[in-house]
């Protein structure tokens, strides 16, 4: 099952990158909160990547070591920026919903109710959720991506999901 | 009595064997773990929904372009590449033909502008033809309208520069005493990451480049020349 995000010794690294983008454009989401910086951090991830490419062990997943050069992209602009503090709804300027369909509406306010829950975690607690909840990732890729044991992914993902729950409500 | 993390876990399909029988037999007699698991689920099943739409849509172009940029590492590559880039550089100019209309058409309009025809060829004008006649790209201001990127010598001896602007970037390559605009495009949107110029500029000048492009002193040489054409 993990053929198609290996990279084979004579695959373009550059091909494999470019279709792990929107992938990696959701999960920088799940982390930033809003889209022009999720965005940006992909950027950053990108070139990251590119320069560090011969880091890559060929044959090993692509998307886990991607996730991970993001993650730790993010972090640095997180520390860069001195923790930030905005917890407040993300995205209210710039995102224009006046012509969507009425459905896609929907699926923005709730983009937004998600999100705005997710903005209220610990960083730590937003990476696992991110990768577990968001990616789909099973808990060891997502604890390797992390550079950290499963079980304290575990108990991160436990912990923010206790509070996600708390904030939304359970299900909707 | 089960821990919240064993029945994520189950609930996740992270446990197997022993475990998870385990869990199994605890949510069979309890309604209230199996109500549990069962909120777990749905909570995973909303945030992935949630994020869906995301990896959805297509990737804006700035990223395309940065997973492709640096052309270095890829200069080894196969002739495909080399026809994939001749097919784009059909499609730039073709791009730039309807993209100077537009301008041309504006700039007539106003009796003016940065833009005329001669003898068939667009060329520089005004602003754009001093930025290209003065500006060394190694004394450029950040805040100068026109921005001069590379200046080299094409296969034919001609001496070409890029350019760009809020407006267009391009291509400019002296001809006699003017500059013909051999590419005009709308400019690449400026991410605070991004490139100088745009792949469709740098495409054109690894179409035409003879050699290397000039560094500082040579600029400045050329400059002074008038832009003479190199021997």
């Amino acid at each position: 099952m993990d053929e198609h995000v290996a990279l084979a010794e004579e695959a373009d690294p550059r091909e494999a990158i470019a279709a792990l983008l929107p992938r990696l454009r959701r999960f920088a989401r799940s982390l930033a909160g809003d889209q022009a910086d999720a965005d940006d951090l992909v950027q950053v991830a990108i070139e990251r990547a590119l320069r560090n490419i011969d880091r890559y062990a060929r044959g090993t997943r692509l998307d886990s070591w991607m996730f991970r050069v993001l993650k730790n992209a993010w972090i640095d602009e997180a520390r860069a920026r001195g923790r930030r503090a905005k917890v407040l709804a993300p995205a209210e300027a710039g995102e224009s919903v006046g012509d969507d369909a009425a459905g896609a509406m929907e699926a923005k306010l709730e983009l937004r109710a998600v999100e705005t829950a997710m903005q209220a975690l610990p960083e730590e607690q937003r990476l696992a959720i991110g990768l577990v909840c968001v990616e789909g990732l099973s808990y060891r890729e997502a604890a390797e991506a992390l550079d950290i044991p499963v079980g304290t992914l575990t108990s991160r993902l436990a912990r923010g999901r206790e509070a996600l729950a708390a904030l939304l409500g359970g299900a909707s | 009595m089960i821990a919240f993390e064993k029945l994520m876990a189950y609930a996740d399909g992270e446990l197997s064997g022993a475990e998870r029988d385990a869990v199994e037999a605890a949510i069979a007699r309890d309604p209230a773990l199996a109500a549990q698991v069962e909120a777990q689920r749905a909570l995973k099943a909303r945030l992935a929904r949630a994020f869906a739409p995301i990896a959805a849509e297509p990737p804006p172009q700035r990223l395309v372009d940065a997973v492709r940029a640096k052309p270095q590492a890829e200069i080894v590559d196969l002739s495909a590449r080399r026809k994939a880039r001749a097919v784009v550089a059909q499609f730039a100019a073709l791009a730039a033909c309807f993209a100077a209309g537009l301008f041309v058409g504006v700039a007539a309009l106003r009796g003016g502008g940065p833009i005329g025809v001669e003898r068939g060829a667009l060329i520089a004008r005004g602003e754009l033809a001093e930025a290209l006649t003065i500006q060394l790209a190694s004394e450029a201001r950040a805040d100068a309208d026109i921005r001069i990127g590379l200046t080299f010598a094409a296969q034919d001896g001609a001496l070409c520069r890029t350019f760009s602007s809020a407006a267009a970037e391009g291509l400019a390559c002296r001809d006699g005493e003017t500059w013909r605009l051999d590419l005009l495009a709308a400019p690449a949107r400026q991410g605070e990451y991004r490139m100088a110029s745009s792949p469709l500029v740098l495409e054109a000048v690894s179409a035409r480049i003879k050699g290397e492009p000039l560094d500082a002193a040579g600029e400045r040489a050329a400059r002074d020349a008038g832009w003479r054409a190199a021997r």
